[in-house]
């Protein structure tokens, strides 16, 4: 998949794409700590946190609008993110799963074409309970009550939704700047200064 | 910039990232289909030991990034009996009882196996992140296992950055709080407050990525879909006796563990 | 070897090209000269030169550049790569790797060179620059002018015809200005390549320069030609397109207006010694100039009192034992090298790091004692990238954030808005957001910003930093005004030229101490203070002490208005008309 997009990248494209991968890895650093803190906490406090890993892969949705770009930040966030703790690969396959479930739901969803806020939080909230359910089939699942896990799967859902949202306005908001001109967001909505 | 990665010249860092990668990885996965509590204590132990005597790690250090993932250990020591459905370990003795919580033996025991297994897989990845240098990760994925260089070498270039944008959300803190900004709050101010790091943080790294990938670009970056490199990776003749060695090494851990009879039945779709 | 023939060029997002009907030619082997206002087009026209445009970003509307006969639109960036190589302002933004060595090989990697033929390239690219030592070392630990050196080397490594400077001393303290400056020096002694500069420290630069061009706000040709004749016989449109000229220059004209004979117009120092030795007749006049009227009066209580104070970052020492007084109404320039302190005594003031007990005073009260709050409305504090303190997302929310903040009435709030910002220039942006400024406005928002409070103290770390003539010359004008009103005002600066135009007195930070703190002419006076502190002289105090032998009373003078006081015989002048 990355081969054949790869030609149609500009290094550009490619760096912007990996820089907001590391801004949203500094900016969850401390998240980071609070995730594997939580994690003990049981499935339903990490529901709670997990969302916070799709913000980066919705918002490089959004702006680079590209198949790829989702999967290559949430790995450039993990990757960021990883010497700075001592949780190693488990937050780079937290980092993997988010990605390649964000390239389905965002594909499936929105064909790099409709990104309008309803659609962004549709993805958003499948994205949250795919990835619940496949933590869940890595879990030993008959170990757990049901009305935990059932409630867990909602708060899942509902924070990845929210951190669609919240991609979404900090994007527009990061689009005023007009840094972003050059990426497919700010071709979009092009309003010539 | 503060991260794990100890620098030094040992053995461990010598080799291959991808050798240390591949032995991590099978290992981890591994660990992921114990059942009983012994096997991942034996393997935090080979481990730990391999980090000292291969990796020539200083004690406090390894005590220095140990004890926040013993205390994570423990935390699922504490809660996760209380998770556990209840028909579960109703059968066996209950320990303690505080209101609505019951702590059953089974409970502790789901506790300790869990913990000792989350214990060993992030001692696995000490055993990675402890002694590799990401940036010789990346060049030895691009140069052995076809990461495409463009991708990779714009992730190391990018990487470069990683301090800066640490200094930057240190100063942009220092520079609200001389604006006298005070704590905002309710759903709306904690997006405010994100707004207000999170816009100057990307502004500052998308102009400099976008001016990165102009100088690099006038060096003639991605001209051609292949570029030579003046030091290859590749694997050597300590990275294939290290990967022999370690499976050796845990064959044999798992034969004694098996001999005493400590070793449990392995299970598929569970981490937790 | 270069030519561009009726270049237009636009950016995405723009409506106005960035480059309007650009005819120019860049001749074999000589050294071009690149000037314009900010936002001129001069990178933009640096990057066509190698086909950045149009193939990595904007696009060209109309005619074409050919390097060496080959049209840039048909040959793609890695070919022109191996005969024009830029070197960029920002040291930082210019490396894709983190060793010195992978650097250098990094470009040759990309041409798929073989690699047991980089080693040489290697050696001979660093020696070329004077790196040879620094192969193996992270890039992350050069200076600033190590950095430039290094991005050259690599550059080098490639072999290309061409070499393009964008600035490439903007983000350098003086002591790496001066590496550059030597290293440019060197490659103009060797002769076996092409320059083209962006540069606005022209005195010393002046002397390398064979030709100049200037570009204006559209991004059209102005002028160009020879640079003495540019300077000389557009001095004046120049001035008020915002170009940074040589300060020579400047004098030069000014003298003139006076009636002083100039006969052969100066643009570099060596040249101006020549022709003001001999005509200088008289000392200063009476009339003291405007700035160094804020003495530090015995008297008056300081508004800032700094008392030993030392301070370490965990091992590594910022400051020692550092004693300041700061009076009321003066403009205090704090000046030495990297890392010299001056940020963390800066921090001291505003409270950003707590000084301890009795250390620190403002307006009589220990700063330890002082609210948060309180200090917030006494002490305004500037930051160098004036978009990590904006909190809004509209210009006029910006101005007013403070006062909302601290719960002033609505009224008062947009009236004392309305005010600052007519004040400040940038009425009609009151609706834009604050990060569509362009530099200088940004660094104009944000002092209004700072000071909607009715602070009494003003600090400004590297005011004018990357900024043009005009931009850089309004907001000291501002601060001037500012400090009429009776406001103190310290800045933080490497530009001693700036210090030299509008600072009172200067604190001289060297190793965590202060070295020096008194008037600046009196510092001027003391070269071997300013050579320990790598301090350069302002181009015309540094003419001044050239022609001290001849004439000692120019001691410490360093502006043109200083020289504009002395008295000049116009003899030779009426000479000539008789
Ligand atoms: N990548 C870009 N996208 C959109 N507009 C750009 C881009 N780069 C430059 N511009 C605009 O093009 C114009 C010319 O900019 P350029 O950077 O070439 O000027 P400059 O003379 O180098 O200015 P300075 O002295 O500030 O460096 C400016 O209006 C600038 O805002
Ligand atoms: N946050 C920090 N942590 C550790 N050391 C620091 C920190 N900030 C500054 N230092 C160190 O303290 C010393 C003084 O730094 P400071 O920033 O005050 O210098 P400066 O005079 O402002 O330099 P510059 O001209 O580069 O801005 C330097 O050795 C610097 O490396
Ligand atoms: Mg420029
Ligand atoms: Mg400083």
């Amino acid at each position: 998949m990355v081969k054949s997009t790869a030609a149609k990248w500009s290094t550009r494209d490619l760096m912007v794409t990996i820089v907001i991968g590391l801004a949203f890895g500094v900016l969850l650093i401390p998240v980071t700590y609070a995730y594997a803190a939580l994690l003990s906490l049981g499935i339903l406090a990490r529901a709670l946190l997990s969302g916070v890993y799709y913000l980066p892969a919705a918002f490089s949705a959004y702006v680079v609008r590209k198949p790829g770009a989702i999967l290559l930040v949430s790995l450039v966030s993990a990757l960021v993110a990883m010497p700075f703790t001592a949780y190693g690969f488990i937050v780079l396959i937290i980092g993997a799963l988010t990605g390649i479930i964000g390239e389905l739901v965002i594909w499936f969803f929105t064909r790099y074409r409709n990104f309008s806020m309803g659609r962004m939080a549709l993805a958003g909230g499948i994205a949250g309970l795919l990835e619940f359910l496949l933590i869940l089939a890595s879990l030993r699942t008959t170990q757990f009550e049901i009305g935990i896990l059932v409630v867990a799967l909602l708060v899942s859902a509902l924070t990845f939704m929210l951190c669609a949202i919240l991609a979404k306005v900090l994007a527009d908001a990061v689009a005023r700047t007009g840094v972003l001109a050059n990426t497919a967001l700010g071709r979009t909505n092009i309003e010539e200064i | 910039m503060n991260t794990i990665y100890y620098q030094g010249s040992s053995l461990l860092h010598r080799l291959n990232p991808l050798s240390k990668f591949l032995f991590s990885l099978v290992l981890f996965a591994f660990i992921m289909l114990t059942t009983d509590p012994w096997t991942p204590l034996a393997f935090t132990s080979f481990m730990l030991i391999l980090l000292l005597w291969l990796g020539r790690l200083p004690v406090r250090r390894l005590a220095k990034v140990l004890w926040p993932i013993l205390l994570i250990a423990g935390a699922f020591l504490v809660f996760y009996p209380l998770l556990v459905r209840h028909s579960l370990v109703a059968s066996t003795p209950l320990l303690f009882e505080i209101g609505p919580l019951r702590n059953h033996q089974a409970g502790l025991e789901y506790g300790f196996t869990t913990a000792l297994r989350i214990l060993a897989l992030l001692t696995i990845s000490l055993l990675f992140s402890l002694t590799t240098d990401s940036a010789d990760f990346i060049r030895a994925l691009v140069q052995q296992w076809r990461l495409p260089y463009r991708i990779g070498y714009s992730t190391l270039a990018a990487f470069r950055f990683v301090p800066m944008l640490q200094t930057e959300m240190a100063v942009i803190r220092a520079a609200h709080r001389v604006r006298g900004i005070n704590g905002a709050h309710g759903l709306r101010g904690a997006y405010e407050r994100l707004r207000r790091y999170a816009v100057p943080l990307l502004a500052t790294a998308i102009r400099q990525a976008e001016r990165t990938a102009l100088a690099m670009d006038g060096r003639a970056f991605g001209a051609f879909p292949q570029r030579t490199y003046y030091r290859r990776t590749r694997f050597m003749a300590v990275d294939w006796l290290f990967m022999l060695g370690m499976a050796v090494g845990s064959v044999l851990l798992l034969l004694v563990l098996q001999a005493l009879g400590l070793l449990g039945p392995l299970a598929f779709l569970q981490i937790l | 070897m270069i030519n561009i023939d009726g270049l237009s060029v636009k950016y995405a997002g723009r409506k106005q090209p960035a480059l309007r009907d650009v005819t120019l030619q860049v001749r074999k082997g000589e050294t071009l000269l690149i000037l314009g206002p900010s936002g001129s087009g001069k990178s933009s026209l640096a990057l066509t030169l190698n086909g950045l445009i149009p193939h990595s970003v904007g696009e060209i509307l109309s005619g074409a550049v050919r390097v060496q006969g080959l049209d840039t639109r048909q040959h793609p960036a890695s070919e022109l790569a191996q005969k024009i190589g830029i070197v960029f302002q920002d040291p930082d933004a210019q490396f894709a790797t983190l060793k010195v060595e992978d650097e250098i090989v990094f470009g040759l990697e990309n041409l798929r060179c073989d690699p047991a033929r980089m080693d040489a390239r290697v050696d001979q690219a660093l020696s070329q620059v004077g790196m040879a030592h620094a192969r193996q070392r992270p890039v992350y630990a050069l200076s600033g002018g190590e950095k430039q050196r290094v991005a050259l080397a690599a550059l080098l490594a490639m072999q290309p015809e061409v070499l393009v400077f964008d600035e490439p001393t903007a983000n350098l303290d003086s002591v790496g200005t001066q590496q550059v400056f030597a290293l440019l020096a060197h490659l103009k002694a060797r002769g076996e390549h092409t320059l083209v500069l962006i540069e606005h420290k022209l005195d010393e630069l002046m002397h390398l320069v064979d030709r100049v061009v200037v570009l204006d706000t559209e991004g059209r040709v102005f002028i160009q030609g020879e640079p003495r004749q540019v300077f000389d016989e557009h001095g004046e449109e120049m001035k008020h397109l915002g170009v940074w000229m040589p300060q020579v220059g400047l004098l030069a004209h000014a003298l003139r207006r006076r009636g002083v004979p100039i006969p052969k117009f100066p643009i570099t120092l060596g040249e101006a010694v020549k022709v003001l030795g001999p005509v200088i007749s008289g000392p200063r006049s009476e009339k003291e100039t405007g700035v160094a009227q804020h003495g530090l009066e015995p008297g008056a209580a300081p508004v800032f009192e700094v008392r030993d104070l030392s301070f370490s970052y965990g091992s590594t020492p910022a400051l020692h034992k550092v004693s300041l007084r700061v009076a009321p109404g003066e403009t205090l320039a704090i000046v030495g090298p990297n890392g010299a302190g001056k940020s963390t005594l800066a921090k001291h003031l505003i409270g950003l790091l707590m000084p301890p007990a009795g250390r620190v005073y403002l307006q009589g009260v220990d700063l330890n004692r002082i609210p948060a709050k309180s200090l917030a409305s006494q002490v305004a504090y500037v930051f160098q990238n004036p978009e990590h303190q904006f909190v809004t997302e509209r210009v006029a929310d910006e101005v007013a954030f403070g006062m909302r903040a601290s719960g002033a009435d609505e009224e008062h709030v947009q009236a004392r808005t309305a005010e600052l910002l007519a004040t400040f220039g940038l009425a009609r942006y009151a609706r834009a957001n604050p990060f569509t400024l362009s530099h200088g406005e940004k660094r104009r928002l944000s002092v209004a910003a700072m000071l909607a409070m009715g602070q009494e103290v003003l600090i400004l770390d590297e005011p004018t930093f990357g900024q043009d003539e005009r931009n850089a010359a309004a907001l000291m004008s501002l601060l001037q005004s500012l400090n009429a009103q009776g406001k103190t005002i310290i800045i933080i600066t490497h530009d001693m030229r700036l210090v030299a135009e509008y600072a009172s007195n200067v604190a001289v930070m060297l190793d965590g101490q202060v070295e020096f703190h008194g008037r600046q002419d009196e510092l001027f006076a003391q070269p071997e203070l300013l050579a320990k502190a790598h301090l350069n002289l302002p181009p015309l105090a540094r003419l001044a002490t050239l022609l001290i032998s001849q004439h000692p009373h120019l001691r410490g003078m360093a502006t043109v208005d200083d020289f504009l006081s002395l008295s000049y015989s116009t003899a030779r002048q009426e000479k000539v008309e008789a």
